[in-house]
């Protein structure tokens, strides 16, 4: 029943054998196995947290960029109202002036007409009065009282026509 | 002096062997009063502390088994009594 | 009738080499276990199937136990502890099959490993302390008590072995006689009893204990 024999040394051998195979199949592969699983864990959260960091950076560069475009695009368009401003005044400013000179050569024109009229209104007026004059004349005036006669009479034309239409 | 013949001197060297089996058996009072002990101080403990059931049961077991030594102690040598000596 | 191992054969017609049952029966648990472990590492995979599941979990939780008890030798003590978990294991188990001998209900096989944890972990506390440094131990906490550690010393295996034997032999023992006086109906819960759980307690106990004197001896 409980005799010791040499079956105990057997029963060591056997543990021993064992124990040298199951390090051989078991042990070593499974350990391997856990170790590089660890391994590819370990690298793969470092890859991830990486290609957050990387993403990270990559995002706050496109902001940056679009920031920057957006502040280029505000640029460009103030100062392209700026000229337009700018270019809207000149034009106005030119148009005011050219119409200052037409006003002006207007006016100029109508005051060379008034001048050509008054011109020849007075002409006529000297030719009519001569003619009636000398129609006068021939019949009692001196020649001293008729050039009285016809300067009074061109005065008050003057007075009377032209300066009304001055 | 009585003189008894082998047969009968082996049958009283059973009988005592058997009667001191039994008697050592005796010693199975030891582990079962220390493993009731220790059952109710676990018990006691997962009722203090439940979520700690597992690692209480665990450590139970292994104290009650080394507790269990002095019974398999006994149980050993009432075997051979029973199986080596007796027969 | 003896319930002890039966000689089979004898090795060389020797009659100083028995060939045991219980004999038999390791080899048997240990081709088996050689067997799995095989199947189980034969194709290893990044993300574990089946029987190399079963193994990592394993493997794992006695590297879990012994780094528990013995921080940073895990890997080096793997091989020993877990080869005493699983073949005492095993064989604890085996005896649910009717007609199978427990490998463990005999004094040889329990002693053997019994024996051999006490030398690696004499092994282990000298190569720790250096032989003077660890026989100085024994003397603690008085020189008087020298004799007495020593003793408290070798009776270690012997505990250690005879617990897993008289469990083993114990149960199988009830059972036999169970199976002698109502052969049919009874054994079923018994050898649930005393094969699956006492064994699978008994083998855990014996790991634990053989990880206990090791790390006992290094300290």
């Amino acid at each position: 029943m409980v005799d010791l024999n040499i079956t105990m040394l057997w029963e060591v051998v056997n543990f021993l054998v064992l124990m040298y195979l199951l390090k051989r199949f078991l042990y070593k592969p499974v350990m391997n196995m856990l170790d590089s699983r660890r391994q590819k864990i370990k690298g793969d959260l470092e890859q991830a947290r990486r290609q957050k960091e990387e993403a990270h950076q990559l995002k706050e560069k496109h902001q940056n960029e679009l920031k920057q475009a957006r502040q280029k695009a505000q640029q460009i368009i103030d100062e392209a109202e700026d000229r337009g401003e700018e270019r809207a005044q000149e034009i106005i400013t030119e148009a005011r002036e050219e119409a200052e000179r037409i006003k002006e050569r207007n006016l100029a024109e109508i005051e060379q007409a008034r001048q050509e009229a008054a011109d020849e209104l007075r002409q006529e007026v000297a030719s009519i009065s001569m003619m009636v004059a000398s129609k006068f004349l021939r019949e009692k005036l001196d020649e001293q009282e008729h050039q009285e006669l016809i300067e009074r009479y061109i005065e008050d034309l003057e007075a009377a026509r032209l300066g009304e239409a001055k | 002096m009585v003189e008894f013949s082998p047969e009968v001197i082996d049958t009283i060297i059973s009988a005592a062997a058997l009667l001191g089996a039994g008697f050592a058996m005796i010693a199975g009072i030891g582990p079962g009063v220390g493993q009731g002990y220790a059952a109710g101080k676990a018990v006691e403990g997962v009722a203090r502390q439940p979520e700690a059931r597992g690692n209480i049961i665990t450590t139970m077991l292994l104290g009650q088994a080394v507790a269990e030594s002095t019974g398999i102690y006994s149980l050993v040598i009432a075997i051979v009594l029973i199986f080596t000596i007796a027969t | 009738m003896d319930p002890g191992p039966q000689v089979v054969t004898y090795l060389f017609g020797n009659e100083a080499l028995p060939i045991t049952d219980t004999l038999i029966w390791a080899w048997v648990v240990c081709i088996v276990i050689i067997i799995g472990a095989r199947l189980a590492t034969r194709e290893m995979k990044l993300v574990p199937e089946g029987l190399q599941n079963f193994a990592e979990l394993t493997v794992e939780l006695i590297y879990e136990q012994i780094e528990a008890m013995m921080p940073g030798e895990g890997r080096r003590m793997l091989p020993f502890i877990a080869t005493i978990f699983l073949f005492i294991g095993l064989s604890n188990l085996v005896g649910f099959i009717p007609g199978v001998v427990n490998p463990t209900a005999d004094i040889n096989t329990t002693l053997g490993l019994g024996l051999g944890v006490f030398l690696v972990s004499h092994y282990e506390g000298m190569k720790k302390h250096g032989i003077l440094g660890y026989l100085k131990g024994f003397g603690e906490p008085v020189i008087i008590l020298f004799p007495l550690n020593v003793v408290g010393e070798l009776a270690k295996p012997i505990s250690h072995s005879f617990r897993l034997f008289g469990n083993m032999v114990g149960g199988g023992i009830i059972i036999m006689l169970i199976y002698s006086a109502a052969p049919w109906v009874l054994p079923v819960p018994l050898h649930a009893w005393f094969d699956l759980f006492v064994g699978a307690v008994q083998a855990l106990i014996f790991g634990m204990i053989a990880i206990a004197y090791i790390a006992v001896c290094r300290d």
